[in-house]
């Protein structure tokens, strides 16, 4: 590494720290991004690739928004279709009464300007998604969302990062972070150095510590949701299904395998590395699963997992300037759903380093909200 | 549901499992074996309890040995579970088993894993054609069922086992029409270095005849180029192709392949136990102490697959973990454990050698490296030479990245029918050496779980982990 040609150090090589060295390479800065796996090796690479604005936070909601318009065009962002596809997202209601509290997040939706989200009765559930189970009563539509293959998007990322001249070293950890002068020195466990006067916090589940390193804090909590995947069916859904009372993402694969998840989760393996699967759990996944989808009664599970995921107890990111280092930026924390919100942090945090003010307003983000707790 | 509390749980019931789950239960410990077959015995001793004194020279030598760890397996209090398959085990030895359509929970104090090996993959053009089987199902259809095939035979491959079974055929008055030997150029100067071993050894007389005999009895043609599969819907044939552009055609109905046998590690690997590379056997196994003890403690790997050192030394090896684990439950003291493991570990050591001379005699010849385009890589997502190649044009060296692009290993089998290639068309490709590629990654369940039975699973968690966090 060499040790003053950066302008920015981009710690993580996930989605969001890709995303971000790819926008920061588009205004022109010499970025390296350090990962201490590979790039995708953790939760970029393993999600469930839901695009999702439905159900979401309405704190994130315009940056959803701008992130599905990036989406949309995702090929002329990364030059690569990343698998993405628009088939919608449905929440099913199993009772009136989930389905009272659908209408009322629409109705206070409509209040905020958004009108992605419709209410879908018993007959028109069923036009949309054929073999969901009887009982359900009626659910949320939003037809723009949709899915992407989270390895290939996280890789198309990096490569078009790296067309744009950005470095990637993977396979070193950064255990140290001090300033000189101006200066952000990083030191690796390879016994490295590289500077730079931008530090980008994109270390995911570990994001706590690089704020630890930097002396800042931020209440990083680290889960490991699971996922399963069937063998082959015949196509029987096109739209991701959830489900408004329980915990359930379901989406068939264009070869028909069926993958099952939604946010059980299970252990993290800290010294190890590793996520472990609680498989008393994932039974609870896969009871719903076949109580809203009655077809798969025949279906064989082939293999499930978890991916180590980074979550903040208010389940919204933390991104933006530090509150305590000039030139310290971040953009961790997206607490099991930051998939769809990758090709616009690195946007944002572009604009933030670059420009110092950004195009969508992210004050809720801003880990300050956690100042209090720091004392 | 109640939780099953044993002393140790053992998988797999072939020599090194059964003499574990002997030894355990000789010595007071609760012990339950699980086995996804009906019939104890593994793979090499598979039916030996069905079958009469006729069939014993279709067992060769392992018979008798065969039999009697049986019987003495039949006559241990051991709770053994026929068609039952471990599908995960979480941390403190909490193993969920598959047994009769139904989840059950088991926690065990230790967990001896012994699982054995499989056969390594033979991807060449037309090995997925309905007529190719492997040298393993073909023993096995004929050690279960007396099965032979009938009509024209050729063998193709490379490895020990192969000549067994042509020695076993013969035995059995089937013919074979040619063996089709694919085993590279033999290191005269290694194997020499290695001979005494094999001479000293029990492999020696039994080995060295089955092969000279089924040499000499059969028509066996060397082949260090191409060979392909003919037939467009079943087996036609085997063509073998010279760099010179000569080509020798053989008429076939059925096709047998082989080439060497792996460690069967995808349980191990879903555990997470650390893996090594095996540079004799071209092979991943676990790290495994002086007690066959992996990474992971108090879970052990016996047997084939901790390494394939065959089954006598599975047998030792199966009990020198039996008496780590009864240490580890203070059944025995350190100092009992050390006075009974003496001799076992001198046994386990002799049995071992030989094996350097056989891995080095028949390396594998892994012919993916010679297959054509189209050939068929991975099975399950049927995935190409071609399509594998070109991905790892673009980034050699990890197999996590592979899999992720090209699905090869996402399929039912878990990789274990491609990964082999994969690592090897990698090594090739982008000249690394194929460790540096990475063990394949294995997730539980490694064999596949109805989604029905999962949903059954009960351990009495509250339905509230179900509802929404928010
Ligand atoms: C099973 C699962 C399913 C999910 N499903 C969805 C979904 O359907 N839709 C959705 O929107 N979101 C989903 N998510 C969430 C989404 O995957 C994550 O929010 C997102 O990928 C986080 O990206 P990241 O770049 O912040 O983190 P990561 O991808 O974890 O990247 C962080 C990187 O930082 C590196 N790193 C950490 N510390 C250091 C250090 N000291 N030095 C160097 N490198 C370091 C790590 O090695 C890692 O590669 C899911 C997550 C999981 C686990």
């Amino acid at each position: 590494m060499s040790n003053t040609n950066y302008d920015v150090i981009v710690v993580g090589g996930g989605l969001h720290g890709c995303s971000a060295a790819l926008h920061l390479a588009m205004q022109r800065a010499r970025v390296l991004v350090i990962d201490k796996d590979f790039s995708g090796q953790h939760a970029s690479g393993v999600n469930a690739g839901g695009v999702r604005r439905l159900g979401r936070d309405t704190r994130e909601l315009a940056l959803a928004d701008a992130s599905l318009k990036l989406w949309n065009s995702i090929s002329e962002l990364v030059d690569d279709d990343c698998g993405f596809s628009v088939n919608g997202h449905m929440k099913v209601a199993e009772t009136e009464f989930e389905l009272e509290a659908l209408k009322k997040r629409v109705a206070e939706l409509k209040t905020m300007g958004y009108h992605h989200e419709v209410i879908v009765d018993r007959s028109e559930l069923r036009q949309i998604v054929p073999e969901v189970a009887r009982h359900c009563v009626g659910g949320l539509f939003v037809a723009g969302d949709g899915a992407a293959m989270p390895y290939q998007t996280t890789q198309a990322f990096r490569q078009k990062a790296e067309r744009l001249g950005v470095v990637f070293k993977e396979g070193v950890q950064v255990v140290g972070i001090a300033k000189n002068k101006k200066t952000w020195r990083v030191t690796t466990n390879d016994s490295n150095e590289a500077s730079a006067p931008t530090i980008v916090n994109c270390a995911g589940a570990w994001a706590g510590e690089i704020c630890g390193l930097l002396g800042e804090f931020a209440p990083v909590e680290q889960v490991a949701p699971m996922l399963m995947i069937t063998a082959a069916m015949d196509h029987f859904v096109s739209p991701v299904v959830s489900a408004a009372g329980r915990t359930l993402s379901f989406k068939q694969f264009e070869n028909g395998t069926v993958l099952i998840g939604g946010g059980l989760t299970g252990y993290v393996d800290k010294a190890r590395n590793r996520a472990e699967l609680n498989f008393s759990k994932l039974a609870i996944n896969a009871r719903t699963a076949l109580d809203l989808f009655p077809i798969m009664e025949q279906s064989k599970i082939v293999r499930s997992w978890a991916g180590i995921e980074a979550r903040m107890p208010d389940d919204i990111p933390v991104m933006g300037a530090s509150s305590t280092n000039e030139g310290v930026f971040h953009s961790f924390g997206y607490s099991l759903h930051g998939f769809q919100l990758g090709p616009i942090s690195g946007q944002i945090i572009a604009e933030a380093v670059c420009k110092g003010n950004t195009s969508v307003d992210i004050s809720p983000f801003s880990i300050n909200r956690f100042v209090d707790q720091a004392r | 549901m109640s939780i099953n509390s044993v002393d140790v749980l053992v998988v797999g019931a072939g020599p090194a499992g059964l003499s574990a789950a002997i030894e355990l239960s000789k010595r007071g410990a609760t012990t339950m074996l699980i086995d996804e077959q009906a019939q104890p015995g593994g793979q090499i001793y598979r039916g030996v309890e069905l079958c009469g004194e006729s069939d014993r020279k279709l067992f060769g030598y392992g018979y008798v040995r065969g039999r009697k760890i049986i019987e003495d397996f039949r006559q241990s209090p051991i709770d053994y579970k026929t068609r039952t398959v471990l599908v995960s085990i979480e941390s403190n030895h909490v193993a969920d088993i598959f047994e009769n359509g139904v989840l059950k929970r088991v926690q065990a104090g230790a967990i001896i894993i012994a699982t054995g090996a499989y056969e390594r993959p033979v991807p060449i053009k037309g090995w997925t054609l309905p007529g190719v089987m492997t040298i393993g199902a073909a023993q096995i259809a004929a050690k279960q069922a007396s099965v032979i095939p009938s009509g024209r035979t050729v063998i193709v491959g490379n490895g020990a086992l192969l000549w067994l079974l042509a020695w076993q055929y013969r035995n059995f008055g089937a013919s074979i029409d040619a063996i089709i030997d694919l085993g590279g150029r033999k290191q005269i100067s290694k194997l020499l270095r290695d001979f005494w071993g094999f001479a000293a050894s029990s492999y020696f007389l039994d080995g060295a005849k089955y092969y000279a005999l089924s040499r000499v009895s059969t028509r066996v043609i060397t082949a260090r180029d191409q060979v392909e599969i003919l037939g467009d819907t079943r087996v036609e044939g085997v063509v073998v192709m010279q760099k010179n552009g000569k080509y020798q055609k053989f008429a076939a109905d059925t096709v047998l392949l082989h080439d060497g046998i792996l460690p069967n590690t995808n349980l191990l690997g879903a555990i997470g136990c650390e893996m090594l590379w095996s540079l004799s056997q071209c092979s991943w196994r676990p790290k495994v102490n002086i007690w066959q003890e992996t990474s992971v403690s108090g879970v052990f790997a016996a047997g084939d697959n901790a390494g394939i050192d065959g089954a006598i030394a599975a047998e030792y090896s199966g009990r020198i973990a039996a008496l780590d684990a009864l240490r580890q439950l203070q059944i025995l003291t350190s100092q009992e454990r050390d006075t009974l493991a003496q001799p076992w570990i001198r046994q386990r050591s002799r049995a071992r050698w030989g094996r350097n001379f056989i891995d080095a005699y028949f390396s594998p010849s892994n012919t993916v490296k010679t297959a054509s385009d189209a050939t068929i890589v991975c099975r399950c997502e049927a995935i190409t030479h071609e399509s594998v190649s070109a991905h790892i044009q673009q980034e050699p060296r990890r197999l996590a990245h592979l899999k992720s692009m090209t699905r090869c290993g996402m399929g039912p089998c878990q990789g274990r029918m491609c990964s082999p290639s994969v690592a090897a068309l990698t090594a090739q490709i982008s000249d690394v050496h194929p460790y540096q590629v990475g063990p394949p990654s294995h997730r539980f369940p490694v064999s596949p779980l109805p989604l029905a039975a999962l949903a059954k699973f009960d351990v009495g968690l509250s339905q509230d982990a179900g509802k929404l966090h928010e």
